[in-house]
């Protein structure tokens, strides 16, 4: 029961997967719109799924509360390991924190995209821009967040660690994975374009894998912390 | 002595994961994702076969060439490094992974002049298809090179005594991920430079 708390926190990232990703898929914004659209084709697709692209960001947000939720709840975890010092914790919780933004502004232009769909068609675009530019290169303050559990969990002297080497190595590659998403600035098509391969379904699966990936190892590391004490 | 053959021995049955385990995550997830990079290449090439043709006339094949004999090189110096280390043997083990370091260094100059060379004869990423995969796929690869470098000055950096058998995992460890730096190179040389 004293672990109640942290328990749902940490099942936060399982629930972001499924509500951002159920948001995402009912507002047709798996893949996104191709960069390449003209003004006139992106007015259009938000003109014609305006109620359900702005349910879809409401369900969005709700989501990314669990995200919030699974970053807390690890960095309580991590401040069990015999580090150093708190870096790997602090680093952690900071990033994450930073990172909850740039999934909520992007999302929260998306719904301001639809909010008016007789605006100019060039202003629909440029929300439509700003939103999947704001998300898609959004790679740092994960690398940063990861890479705080790699060092964590790499550096960790417990005898019985929060979380397994693998675990560290993993959260590496991982962060890695969303650093393509930078080319998206660049490239309108192609694997980099911010619909293509490499910038949204490969980071995207990373993403998505990390949330569900990190409840499993977070709540072992609960039941067994909580043992200990 | 007899006891540590047989122990080897057992060893060699057994089998045994050089470096840790965990590391080979990032390893075979490194291979997964470059092995999509190809995919996607392959795929792309196929839609315009006569671009990709002629863009690649473009590459300078004897610098890619050189870049592949380096690393091919600079991997068998840590091949010879990690077993002189295993055996005690620090100097010649500083001496070979000296040896790497320098072809890896080498190699990242010869790939500095090679996007030179390019971005002055006006091919950048945004140029064409081939070229937008050409900087990418051996810019990502470029960065694998210099946290190799950074690995290997790691390992040279502990080739002195008798080293224990977490030194071993680690430069182990290391060597691995300079290897797969190698392998991926030489399938980018061939997909890249080579293949018609």
């Amino acid at each position: 029961m004293r672990t109640l708390d942290q328990k749902i926190c940490a099942w936060g990232g399982p629930f972001c997967a499924a509500t951002l990703g159920a948001g995402l898929l009912m507002s047709g914004f798996v893949p996104p719109p191709a960069p390449t659209l003209s003004a006139e084709q992106i007015a259009a697709i938000y003109a014609n799924n305006a109620m359900m692209i702005r349910l879809g960001m409401i369900l969005g947000l709700a989501g990314i509360a669990g995200f919030i939720a699974l970053v807390c709840v690890i960095t309580t975890q991590m401040r069990h390991m015999d580090t150093p010092s708190r870096l790997p914790a602090d680093l952690q919780l900071g990033a994450g924190a930073i990172g909850v933004l740039t999934l909520m502004f992007p999302n929260m232009v998306l719904a301001i995209a639809a909010f008016r769909p007789e605006r100019d068609p060039a202003l629909t675009q440029l929300l439509n821009d700003i939103a999947w530019l704001l998300v898609i290169p959004a790679f740092p303050t994960f690398l940063a967040q990861f890479g705080a559990i790699a060092i964590g969990a790499l550096t960790d002297k417990r005898a019985d660690p929060i979380f397994p080497r693998w675990a560290g190595y993993l959260n590496i590659w991982l962060a890695l994975l969303l650093v393509p998403g930078a080319f998206a600035y660049i490239f309108r098509t192609g694997p980099f374009a911010w619909n293509g391969l490499l910038s949204f379904w490969i980071a995207a699966s990373a993403f998505f894998v990390w949330l569900i990936l990190m409840t499993p190892l977070t709540l072992s590391a609960i039941n067994r912390t909580a043992k200990a004490a | 002595m007899i006891t540590a053959e047989v122990a080897a021995a057992r060893d060699k049955h057994a089998g045994r994961v050089p470096g840790e385990p965990g590391l080979w995550v990032i390893i075979f997830g490194d291979l997964l994702v470059f092995g999509l990079f190809f995919i996607t290449f392959a795929v792309y090439r196929m839609g315009d076969v006569g671009l990709y043709a002629r863009a690649q006339a473009a590459l300078n094949q004897g610098l890619g060439l050189l870049n592949t004999m380096l690393l091919l090189a600079s991997s068998l110096a840590v091949a010879i490094a990690v077993p002189a280390l295993r055996s005690g043997e620090a100097g010649k083990a500083r001496r070979a992974t000296t040896g790497a370091i320098l072809c890896g260094l080498g190699f990242v100059g010869v790939k500095v002049i090679e996007y030179g060379e390019k971005i002055r004869a006006g091919m950048t990423p945004t140029s064409n298809e081939f070229f937008m995969f050409y900087f990418s796929f051996t810019g990502i690869h470029l960065l694998h090179v210099l946290a190799g470098l950074a690995a290997l000055l790691f390992v040279r950096s502990r080739c002195s005594g008798q080293p224990t058998s977490g030194t071993i995992s680690a430069v182990e460890g290391c060597a691995i991920f300079w290897h797969l730096v190698d392998i991926l190179w030489v399938v980018l040389f061939a997909i890249l430079y080579l293949h018609q």
